[in-house]
């Protein structure tokens, strides 16, 4: 075989493609990991350090999960609470930071809904995108939004973390793999099973459906 | 579900179409239920937090981490503490076992020793200092002192068989650095200048007989002792001026007069000249009789250097060839066998005579 440039040039392409970016891989986790390091030793700087850079996002997935406003703040606030007191245990393992975070806040998420009982509590309309809609489209569309929410929360964890990401935060695939630390790849399956899952828990399934009214966490 | 979405990729490269990244807006229904469903979470309504709530729950989480880490901190600090006057105890305590296991051994050696440079390292840095904070006093008894103990080692030395001349000249020139300082024309200066020519000269007298130097080299160093020896004699002290001006009145030394010392049985040429110079132009007779060392001391003008008047303020050293003292001398010599003033026969008080300790004239 004869290499010309273009055959070179194909190559590198295939190897651009095929290797993982900076971004996929997250250029900022070592400085995350120095901040972290700094938090243990008891740096206040550098904790507010993290909690800045995750405060939204976190505060996003909680709220995506709980659809109370108040109550999504408290478990927010929970969230940090609790990764305070694990800061000192935690332990680098590879994976990025912010999916240990995330684990938290699915925990804490799980355990609000353990203290609260039922899913069905009244939804907060006020934030719904609709600016003028009618009394009966308001209903209409907080039922079907409290629906999506229980189902998502029948997910298993990463299934949850992925699609909050994915279409509540509007993260990319790489983002989102960046995040999670895993390949962009394994993102795009996971996420496809997951709204396979949700699906199904929606409706598309018709026995599914009678199972997400009224049940509980 | 839909069937065309079976593919993860495909169903991504949709998603970004309908649902792009970092976007709000939200598609309308589709015939594809995977699609809608993502959607469906789209349009979750999510409330961005207020400034307010932020720092809340910051101030929370500061809270917990307080909690949590200033106990740790003030221990920490304590520790830290602790530990910094452990090192400062341990190093204080490093440095003064030292100074004690050491500094006696380095101040102990002589040439040859692997501490002997330190010594004289130690003693150049304190001279150096003495020079900077301009003390005459201090750096003249300083440079005595040096003096001295170049004398002491040369004499342990040349006790041993070995001689270095490099420490005469040391000693001499340290005699002639503190004598350029007006401060050692104190008495206490003088003696201690008269006490290491003394020493210097056995060291030298010594070397000769045993043979440890050429005797050229003895010759010269002799030479140069007796050159650190003139300036005390030509400035006496004002206390001293009647000794010497009777001294100036004495008949100049004789050779013959210095033969016969018979602590110096084997004077040399080069030593005897030098040493006994000032000895019997100011005191003549002070070989035999012992008071007059105390008498010659204040003033100790050049004298003290070689005759009996030597012996109570020389270095209590054994030294066979001064040793001998007048009852060493012969019988018939009287000048030698002299009695002291407070022991001739005259004397009433030790006298036969003597009431009480006769017998019993004067007792009732």
């Amino acid at each position: 075989m004869q290499i010309t440039p273009e055959v070179v040039g194909a190559l590198f392409l295939v190897l651009m493609v095929a290797a993982p970016s900076e971004s996929d891989r997250g250029v900022i986790e070592p400085e995350i990991a120095e901040y972290i390091q700094r938090a243990q030793q008891g740096d206040r700087e550098a904790l507010a350090v993290l909690y800045q850079l995750h405060i939204h996002a976190i505060h996003r997935y909680v709220a995506a999960r709980i659809g109370i406003v108040e109550d999504s703040e408290d478990v927010t606030a929970e969230v940090f609470v609790a990764m305070v007191k694990a800061l000192p245990a935690y332990r680098p393992t590879g994976a990025p930071f912010a999916a240990w975070l995330y684990r938290i806040a699915s925990a804490q998420v799980a355990n609000y809904y353990r203290k609260h009982g039922r899913l069905a509590r009244e939804q907060d309309v006020d934030r719904l995108q609709d600016p003028e809609p009618s009394p009966e489209e308001l209903f209409q569309d907080a039922e079907k939004l409290e629906m999506v929410r229980r189902a998502l929360n029948r997910l298993s964890e990463e299934q949850q973390i992925i699609l909050v990401m994915r279409f509540v935060e509007r993260k990319s695939h790489a983002e989102v793999a960046s995040s999670l630390g895993k390949s962009v790849a394994a993102v795009k399956t996971l996420q496809h099973r997951a709204l396979i899952a949700l699906s199904e828990l929606l409706g598309t399934s018709q026995k599914s459906r009678h199972y997400l009214r009224g049940s509980r966490e | 579900m839909s069937e065309q979405y079976s593919d993860p990729d495909l169903l991504a490269k949709r998603l970004d179409q309908v649902l792009p990244p970092d976007s709000i807006k939200t598609p309308p229904e589709t015939p594809d239920a995977l699609v809608n469903t993502a959607a469906s979470l789209a349009k979750l309504p999510v409330s961005a937090l207020s400034p307010q709530m932020i720092a809340r729950i910051e101030t929370r989480m500061f809270e917990a981490f307080d909690a949590q880490h200033l106990p740790h901190r003030r221990s920490r600090m304590v520790r830290v503490e602790t530990w910094r006057w452990m090192q400062t105890g341990l190093a204080a305590s490093a440095a003064a076992l030292l100074f004690f296991i050491v500094a006696p051994s380095v101040s102990a050696s002589l040439p040859g020793s692997p501490l002997y440079p330190i010594k004289r390292q130690v003693e150049q840095a304190h001279l150096t200092l003495t020079q900077w904070m301009g003390d005459d006093a201090a750096r003249s008894a300083l440079l005595l002192d040096l003096a001295g103990r170049r004398a002491s080692e040369s004499l342990t030395l040349v006790e041993r068989g070995v001689f270095d001349a490099s420490l005469i000249e040391s000693a001499v020139a340290s005699l002639e650095s503190a004598e350029s300082s007006t401060a050692s024309s104190t008495v206490r200066l003088r003696i201690r200048h008269a006490e290491t020519l003394l020493v210097l000269d056995e060291v030298i007298r010594e070397a000769s007989v045993e043979e440890l130097a050429e005797p050229g080299v003895i010759a010269a160093l002799a030479e140069a002792l007796d050159n650190a020896a003139h300036p005390v004699t030509l400035s006496p002290p004002a206390d001293s001026e009647a000794d010497g001006d009777e001294a100036t009145e004495q008949p100049p030394m004789t050779e013959d007069a210095a033969v016969s010392l018979p602590e110096s049985p084997t004077p040399t040429e080069t030593t005897t000249p030098m040493t006994l110079s000032g000895t019997l132009a100011t005191t003549p007779s002070a070989t035999s009789t012992p008071p007059s060392t105390a008498a010659a001391l204040p003033s100790l003008t050049p004298t003290p250097r070689i005759t009996n008047t030597r012996r109570p303020t020389n270095t209590p050293r054994s030294n066979p060839t001064a040793r001998p003292t007048n009852t060493h001398r012969p019988p018939g010599d009287s000048a030698a066998t002299s009695v002291p003033p407070g022991q001739s026969g005259d004397n009433p008080g030790q006298s036969g005579d003597n009431p009480g300790n006769g017998n019993g004239g004067g007792k009732p």
